[in-house]
Parts: structure tokens; sequence; C-alpha cells
């Protein structure tokens, strides 16, 4: 090897790793205008028992609420809701709420609790940790469990399903201005578990309802919101019935759900069945200042029902765990009224959505 | 003029000795307050977009990225235990209350913040300061925040921060510490007399003292990295010694020669002195190459290089000649060691031999440095983080825990800010232009959110316009109608956090390592889309470290080539040769290589990394290759020189170029290996340094000056030669005629 050679040799290598060492510059262009979102996934047909665990999508929730009585004939209410919301990174945030009226006494609790990740906690089909409350699913259809308390106040149920699966909006599928969402209910559980109150602990049974809604949507607060009933009546029939309000504030659908005794769902919707539903009476929460509706009548043409739903107790706002704006009213109400001409009545729940004013976003309230 | 000096500080030794008592006097009161001014980091620059965008970030977005990190954790209870959540709650109660504080979110705030497989929570609160000025308020915060049941590690931007100076002037005590004892045992060594070798310990420790006072007044009007202290103490020691060294020698030489002491020392300072100014020449040519850049790291440990070698030149031609002329005889009193002049050494058999068998020994030993230099192909540069620090240190613990649990500086997040609209003051601006919710402004964003997520290295993007791929600008008009009224915790997050009039924020994730050289294409990338109007501002750390390296790079090859150039003239002006210089800086750059090599084949690929306490972190710090081949390149060109004026002055005595070769070996072997040897274990002291940068100059250092001494010196050096013959001392006539005569003996 020559001097010169091994000089050229090493002085190529020096280049060569300062070279290496540069990124190479990327040419400057413009972004193009126009640009459009995803296609929308064609819905697929629910599948159960795999629909009643977790999806991966923006927003989840499975949601119960029931009438429950102790062995001495003390009546409560009782909702039960997880939440499951993407971080925007694909991995889940969980909020677990527990609402309890005791009918006796008008109190109303509420509790909640928050987990970050999916925490597999026992053996189910899907079995959650949410801090140190637990949320069970079984690989049945309509077979759900949970366990919440905070020591002093506390609930714990197991709850089959008495009905078939009832598909909302015929397929289970339902778009919305702010996204679509899957969506069906068990309307009937036979649910058995222990209340615990003041620190009393008690054997409970009951029957509830189950929601479990699931898709890539937005909820939006006040003016959007929505008014939700789900009716259990004594002849053994079940009606779900939603008012939906838009961004606007305006009534943007009326739809609904209703499966006879026997099982036959049948879907609901304000034009061709004529729902007409009103608000008979007011309630201001003194805690937020929200007003809310409180006592309606509804009113279902194509089913000759006339009904008035009425709240068990004023106060059953929940507040805990979220932000200002996803405040709502979850009240055990009873519903009473007439069917073809003849009496009719039974249970219900009713959610109030939107109807509290959000807080302001920082940076805008300083404008 | 050098002979003039050296009969000058003879004949005034004593003025001379008291003046650098004075100066060195002077200078102790400083030597402990060195780092008062000195700052941590120094790698960016604020010319830099990247700084710039951090900039806009702040002052349109609001966004504030220096943070002090709380990492709560209980053996039992999850984040989200009430217990937890109230233990959190009570600790950082009242931290939002003080002015310096902008924003607290804990793992209520923002659920992410939270790992329920550790039991662990991560909370931050937003400075609105400055990083230098953080560090008396984290002492306020650290007092403010009481735990009560929870372990709590505090980590983030000021506690790193504090972290890096304590450790690196830790580094800085125990390099002087070990290096200095050792440096005189191998002193001792070379010279075997207890005052010969306490001689360059003396002056060299001048000349380090002195060195760092120069820093310690410059840093109050300069501003300069902590850096700049080790580079300093570690080059300071090696050059004060080495030349001291040379000129002792050369001293004790001459007196052999049966010179009178006035004489000896005249003697000494015409040829060591020469040698000693045209190596400092040549080293001060590498450093000052430093200060041309504009990352204040380099800058600063450029002027503090300057700064100690000037000092330790002055004080090998002014305090040496004083103190030896003072010293004379006495300098070889107190022998216990064994007197190596007259025991003759092994480097003339061996250069000997070297030179009966040339190109047997260069083709082997040529292939061994460029094997060791071939790791170096592979070099990825990068940029420091917290793993630079020792896991001992409570901010790097936290920054360990917030890695392994969150993922922190596992990913990269690029924050761009788009900004658009001229604002009439302030934030408080509030024209349809200007407001983010606009349909138009919206489309626009729409546009570049598509944009991003469609780059090569994306994960994910962030923004308000980015939160579902299937919502188009219709749905986030509607959303926005009443952004108030979003729900999902994460979108109003979003909302919050990443949008004010006139600016949009869109966070860009990537699952490439933020070191990477593909995340800098990312950032390239992203630099290169034009929005449609307005404009983009990419931040963050990946984009700082891009304008750290593209600065660093682009001008990189440019000084390496006028060092390379300069230097060749410089040793062919005092070799007059046009071949020795070729080969002097062939070899310089072939040990530079091979000390790059051994860095990736360590710090990058991680070998050794059990024995040498440290974390690999699969990069080398970008300034490393700089910063090496500016003191290795003047380091090894002081042997070059030591070497070849030894080798020059028996050509021109005898005209045999074998015979001088192997004379000039002989005659500075000793010193190169003693000289050598001082650096490597000095060099090497700092392989015990805390802080990981520290360690690997020091490593990188002793193992170019180990393969420098040995391989280069001794066997490629007397090969090449021999090969070259009497092409060595060939100077066309056209060219002898036009360059200026430096005498090569006086």
């Amino acid at each position: 090897m020559s001097t010169k050679r091994l000089h050229f040799g090493l002085l190529s290598l020096i280049v060569v790793l300062a070279i290496a060492a540069c990124v190479k510059t990327a040419e400057p262009r413009e972004i193009p205008s126009g640009a459009s979102p995803d296609p929308t996934a064609t819905p697929a047909p629910i599948t159960l028992p795999q629909d009643e665990l977790a999806h991966d999508s923006r927003l989840e929730w499975w949601y119960h609420s029931g009438h429950l009585e102790s062995e001495s004939g003390r009546q409560f209410g009782f909702h039960f809701v997880l939440f499951k919301a993407d971080d925007g990174f694909g991995e889940p945030n969980y909020v677990a709420q527990l609402g309890i009226l005791d009918v006796e006494t008008g109190e109303h609790y509420d509790l909640s609790r928050a987990e970050a990740g999916t925490r597999q906690v026992g053996g189910g089909a899907m079995t959650l940790g949410i801090a140190d409350w637990v949320y069970g699913l079984l690989p049945i259809d309509g077979s759900h469990s949970f366990a919440a308390d905070n020591g002093d106040i506390g609930l714990s149920l197991d709850m089959e399903a008495t009905t078939p699966v009832m598909l909302h909006n015929e397929i289970g599928w339902l778009p919305t201005e702010a996204g679509a969402t899957y969506y069906y209910s068990w309307p009937r559980q036979e649910a058995v578990g222990q209340l615990t109150i003041d620190g009393e602990t008690i054997n409970v049974s009951g029957t509830s309802w189950f929601d479990h809604q699931w898709g890539d949507f937005f909820v939006l607060g006040k003016p959007a919101g929505w008014q939700w009933f789900a009716l259990q009546f004594d002849d053994g029939g079940s009606l779900m019935i939603t008012e939906a309000r838009g961004i606007d504030g305006k009534i943007a659908d009326t739809y609904g759900t209703y499966m006879s005794s026997e099982g036959e769902v049948r879907a609901l919707t304000q034009v061709e069945d004529g729902i007409e539903l009103a608000t008979i009476g007011e309630w201001t929460s003194p805690t937020t200042g929200a007003t809310y509706p409180s006592g309606w009548s509804l009113a279902i043409e194509s089913l000759s029902m006339d009904l008035i739903i009425t709240p068990e107790v004023n106060d059953q706002e929940v507040r805990g765990g979220l932000p200002a704006a996803s405040t709502y009213w979850e009240g055990e109400s009873w519903v009473g009224g007439r069917q073809n001409g003849e009496p009719i009545a039974g249970n219900a729940y009713v959610e109030l959505s939107g109807f509290v004013d959000p807080e302001p976003i920082e940076w805008m309230r300083r404008r | 003029m050098l002979t003039a000096l050296g009969a000058l500080v003879v004949r005034r030794k004593y003025i001379v000795l008291a003046t650098w008592a004075v100066v060195i006097l002077a200078a102790l009161p400083f030597f402990p307050r060195a780092d008062e001014f000195l700052k941590p980091g120094g790698f960016s620059n604020e010319s830099f977009p990247s700084v710039k965008a951090r900039q806009v970030l702040q002052e349109r977005l609001e966004l504030t990225t220096l943070t002090v990190d709380f990492v709560f954790s209980h053996p039992d209870w999850s984040p989200f235990d009430p217990r937890f959540s109230g233990a959190v709650d009570n600790a950082v109660a009242g931290l939002i209350d003080y002015d310096e504080i902008s924003y607290v979110v804990t793992q209520l705030d923002d659920p992410q913040r939270a790992s329920s497989t550790s039991n662990t929570a991560h909370v931050s609160a937003g400075l609105k300061l400055e990083l230098e000025e953080s560090l008396d308020f984290l002492e306020i915060v650290t007092e403010h925040v009481d735990p009560g049941p929870l372990d709590l590690i505090i980590t983030g931007g000021p506690a790193l921060y504090r972290d890096i100076s304590l450790a690196s002037e830790r580094d800085l005590r125990r390099g002087e510490t070990v290096a200095f004892p050792i440096a005189t045992l191998a002193l001792l060594l070379v010279f075997g007399t207890l005052v010969a070798a306490i001689l360059p310990a003396a002056v060299g420790g001048g000349g380090v003292l002195v060195g760092v006072a120069i820093v310690f007044f410059m840093s109050q009007g300069i501003d300069m990295s902590v850096f700049a202290l080790n580079i300093v103490s570690l080059l300071g020691i090696g050059i004060g010694i080495d030349y001291s060294l040379f000129y002792t020698s050369r001293f004790q030489e001459e007196l052999r020669k049966g010179k009178t002491v006035d004489d000896a020392v005249l003697g000494a300072h015409s040829h060591a002195g020469k040698a000693i100014l045209f190596s400092a020449v040549t080293s001060l040519i590498g450093l000052l190459s430093l200060i041309t850049f504009d990352v204040m790291m380099l800058r600063s440990v450029g002027i503090g290089a300057v700064a100690v070698i000037s000092a330790a030149l002055i004080a090998a031609l002014t305090l040496m000649p004083a103190i030896l002329a003072v010293l004379g005889e006495r300098v070889n009193r107190f022998r216990i060691g064994p007197d190596w002049s007259r025991r003759g050494s092994f480097w003339e058999p061996l250069s000997k031999w070297v030179m009966k068998r040339p190109w047997l020994v260069l083709i082997p030993t040529s292939t061994v440095l460029i094997l060791l230099a071939v790791p170096a192909l592979s070099m990825r540069l990068g940029t420091v983080d917290a793993t630079i620090l020792p896991d001992s240190l409570e901010s790097r613990q936290g920054f360990d825990v917030l890695r392994e649990e969150f993922g922190f500086a596992l990913q990269t997040i690029i924050p761009v800010a788009y900004t658009f609209g001229e604002l009439g003051g302030d934030l408080d601006d509030a024209s349809e232009r200007t407001n983010p919710f606009s349909r138009e402004n919206l489309d626009r964003a729409y546009d570049i959110g598509r944009e991003l997520e469609r780059l090569e290295g994306v994960s994910a993007v962030t923004s308000i316009v980015n939160l579902d791929p299937t919502f188009g600008p219709d749905q986030y008009e509607l959303l926005y109608t009443h952004p108030e009224s979003i729900t999902d915790v994460a979108a109003a997050r979003i909302v919050e956090e990443s949008v004010r009039p006139g600016a949009i924020l869109f966070l860009v994730h990537s699952d490439l390592h933020p070191f990477w050289p593909e995340t800098r294409q990312l950032v390239a990338d992203i630099r290169a889309l034009i929005p449609p109007d307005g404009e983009l501002h990419v931040s963050g750390g990946a984009s700082e470290i891009t304008d750290i390296i593209n600065t660093l790079y682009g001008k990189f090859p440019y000084i390496v080539a006028a060092v390379l150039i300069i230097t060749y003239l410089s040793l062919m002006l005092l070799f007059r040769s046009v071949i020795l210089p070729l080969k002097a800086v062939a070899l310089n750059v072939l040990s530079i290589l091979a000390s790059y090599g051994a860095l990736v084949f360590v710090f990058q690929q991680g070998h050794f990394s059990g024995v040498l306490n440290f974390e690999a972190m699969g990069v080398i710090e970008a300034t490393l290759p700089i910063l090496l081949f500016a003191i290795i390149f003047g380091l090894s060109m002081d042997y070059e020189i030591f070497l070849l004026s030894r080798v020059a002055e028996a050509y021109d005595r005898t005209g045999d170029n074998e015979a001088s070769v192997a004379e000039g070996l002989q005659r500075s072997g000793l010193i190169i290996t003693g000289a050598a040897s001082i650096l490597i274990v000095v060099a090497g002291s700092f392989v015990l340094a805390d802080v990981v940068v520290v360690k690997a100059i020091g490593l990188g250092l002793a193992i170019a000056v180990f393969v420098d001494v040995t391989l280069v010196r001794a066997l490629v050096a007397p090969a090449i030669m021999r090969i070259a013959g009497p092409w060595n001392w060939w100077l066309p006539g056209w060219l002898d005629r036009i360059l200026p005569e430096v005498k090569r003996v006086d």
C-alpha cells in the first residue's frame, strides 16, 4: 500500500463520517388542500356474547340501572356505569360511577373511581379493576357483575338477563351528528347482591336495565344532550325512549325501542310512531344550578300509550369523576298511564344529559 | 526571540518566580469557585429554528416546557385509590398559588399519568421560570411538597440541571484526586529523582490553576458550560506536564553534556522551548476551531482549553526555566528510581527492528488501526438525556421511573405550532382571522394534520383536528361550535392546551427514538412542509438535536480541512519537508479515528458498560467527536513534534535518514512514553466520572493517546519514514525559496 493511498483512504473515512452525520434535507413542498377523512366503516352485525366485551373505540360504556328491594322490603334505586374513553393514543381511561337512592329517606349517594389502562383483575371474560372497584362480564349473554364501595356506601350485584337482547334502531347501530354508536340493551336483568348504607350491609334483589354503547363518537354537553327513559312495565314489556338535542340545542331526533312481554322488539321513530314527549315540571340543582326537567308526559301513537313519568326524588344528580360538562341527572322514577285504554304502570330510570353549563375553557374565559 | 526570552528569564529568574508566585496566589482563591458562573448543558443556541419555535410555543400557545416532576408511589395503593389521590392532593395543594407555577397536573387530571402496575403517579408543575432561575425555586417546592404516606422522587429539568452541575464538579474533584498522585508517580518513574518529578507536576498544576481562574473570570461575561471545567482540568494537567517533562528532560540532557546551568537552560529553551511553542500553536489551532461553533458547550470548552494551554505554554517558557535556573544541578537530587539516560531505551532497537522490515510492520499495524476505526463508520450521533447521570442520583431515578412506567424519552413527540394571522397584541385577540375554530382555519389545520399523519415515521398526531380519522372539517366545525361542551376528557384537554387565537398545536408522535437519525429525518420532513397560510414552527428535543447536529456537522468537515491544512503548513515550515507533515497529519487522523471507533464500540454499542458503570445510549453525544478531534489532534501533534524535532535535529547533523529516525526515537521515546502514560492516567481517571459524557471524553482520549504512542508512534511512524527514505526531507526548490526560514536548531 502506498502512503498516498493510505492518506487518501484515511481522509475519505473522515469525510464519510462527517457526511453520515448529516441528515439529508427534504425538498420544501406545499401542503395540498382539501384533505378528506377516512370513510366511516359499514356497521358490523352485533354478535353476542363477544360484543359484550370492550371494543377498540373512542368511547364505550356499560350501564346498569335498576330497582332493588331488601329482605325487609326497603326500596332502593341504583345505577352503575363504567365509561371507557380512548386517551387519544389507543389507550383506555376508565371512570366508574355508582349512584344509590334510598327511596325511604330520599337520600341520594354518588361515588366514582377512575383507572388508566385496562387492568384485568379476575378470571372472567372481562373482569376489570377500576381503582378498588371491580366490574365483570361473563362470556354468557347478559351476565354481569360489579362491586363498588367506599366503606360506608357500596353495592355489589350479580345480574342475569331474563329477556332477549334489545338492539336499537333494528341493527343496534345509530349514526349521530358527532359520530356513530353501536347500542343494545338487556332491558331486564335479575339482580342479586349486597348493598351497604351507612356502614350497614344488607341483602338486596330486584330488576335492572343494561345498556351497552360503543363507537367513534363524541358526547357533547350543553346545549347538546339528551333525555333517556328506560321503562319496565309490570306486564313484562320494556321501552327505551331517547330525545337527542343537537349542538344547536334543538331536538335532533326522538326514537325508541319497545320489547313486548313476549320478547318481540320494535324500533320506534318520532315520525312513524308518533312519539310525543313533553316536560311537566322542573327542578333546579342547588349544587350546580342546572335546571332539569322533572316529570314527563310520553305518548306513543303506534303503541296506543299515554304515560306519565315521575321522579322518585328530585335530587339524583351525578357529579363525581367527570368534567362539569358531563354532569347529568340519573334517577329512579316510576311510570303510570294507559295502553290501549288499559292501565299500565312500572319502574323507570331516567337520564338527563346536557343541562349543566360547562366550565369555560380557561384561555377563552380570559378573552 | 525564543532564545532572547530564555536569556531574559535566566537573568531575571527571581523576578519571574516572584511574578508567578503572585499570579498563582491571586488565582488560588478562584479555584474552588470555578463553577460559580458556569452553566450545565449549553448544547443549544438561540438562533436555532427549534429554539425560536420553542419561544413561539411559549408566547403563542402558553406552553411551558420546564417542569418539576413528582413521582409518587405506594407499595399497595393504586394511584386512583382515594387514599393515594387524597395524599397527592394534600402534597401539591397550594403549589398553584406560587407565581412561578403556571399549572399543576395530576393523575386525576390526566389518567395516563397513573400506572396501576407499579402504583405510581406522575405529577407535574409547569414553571414560568428559565432553567437557570429555577434552582432556588426547586428548593422551595421540595420543602412545600409533603408526600405523607406516599414515596416521592423529584425529577424534571431543574433537578436534572442541579444534579448535572453537582456530578460534573464531583467528577472534576475525583479526577484531580486520582490523577495528580498517579501522575507524580509516573513522573518519578520517568525522571528517577524526586525534584525533577515534582517540577512538571508543580508547573502543570500552576498552569491549571491559572487556566481555571481565567475560566472563572470569563464565565462572568460569557456563557460558558460546566463541561469547560472538566476539559480545562484534563487538558491542563496533561499538556502542562507534557511541556514541563519535555523541557526538564532536555535541561538534564544539556547538563549531562557538561554545560553550565544557565547554558543548559538556554539550550533546553532553544530546543525544547521551540518544540513546545510549535506544539502549543498546533494544539491551539485545533482548539480555536471550537470557538467558531455557535454552540455554547463547544465554544466554552474551546475558550477554556485555549486559556489553559496558553497558561501551560507561558508557564513552560517562563516559570520552568526560572525554576531550573535556580535549581541547577539540584534537579537531580533525591534519586529514588532508575536513571534511564544511562540504561539506554528500547526505542532505539525497536526503531531499528521496524526499519529493517517496514512493510511487514506497516501493513499489519495499519490494518489493526483501520480495524479499530471501523466501528466509527456505524457512528450514530445524538444528544444526552438524564441517562448521562449515575442512577444513584434522585433526579435520574425519577427519570428512570418515568421512562419505564410512562414511556418518557423512549418515544418522540415533536410539537409543531401552526401560527396564522397577526395578533393585535396579545392572546386576547379575538378577530375572525385568528379564531382557531373558524371554518377557514379549521380547514387549513385539517390539511396540515392529515399531511403530518402521512409522513414516514409518524405513529399518531394529536391536535384539535386529529381527534378521529373519520372526522372531517364538517364534523370539527360542528364540534367546535361550543368547544367547552366537549365531554371527552382527552379531547377537552387538547382544546384547553393546544389552541389559542392565531395558533394551533400539533403533537407529532413517533415510535422512533428521539436520538435516532431517522427522527432527525422526520424533523426535516416536517420542516419542509409549507402550510397554505401562516407558518409551521417545529419544536421539541428531536428538533433541537437536529439543529445541533446540522450546525456542528455542517461546519465540521471544513474545520477538519482547515485544521489539517494549517497544521500541515506549519509543520512544513518547521521541518522544511513535504512528506513528513503529510505523514504527521495522516497518522494523527488515524489515532483520532481509532478513538472514534472505540467510543462507538463502548458508549454507543454498550460493550464494557458493566465494568465502566454506565448505560449505553445507542448514540454518541454529538459534540464528542468534535471535542476529541480538537483535543487529540493537539495532543498527538505534541508527540509528533517532539519526535520529529529530535529526528530533524539528528538529520541536520548527520544527513542519515535511518540513523536520525533511530536517534530521534531514542531521544524522545522515553519522554513521549512518559508524557503519554501520564495523560492516559489523567484521562483514564475520568472513566471514574459519574457523568457519562465526561467518562467518554476521558476514555476516548486515553485510547487515542495509547494507540498513538504504541502503534502509531512506535511502529507506523518509523516504518513510513524508512519507506519514504530521502523523500522524508524533500522540499521542491521553488517552495524552499518562498517558505520563510525557521531554523530547526538554534
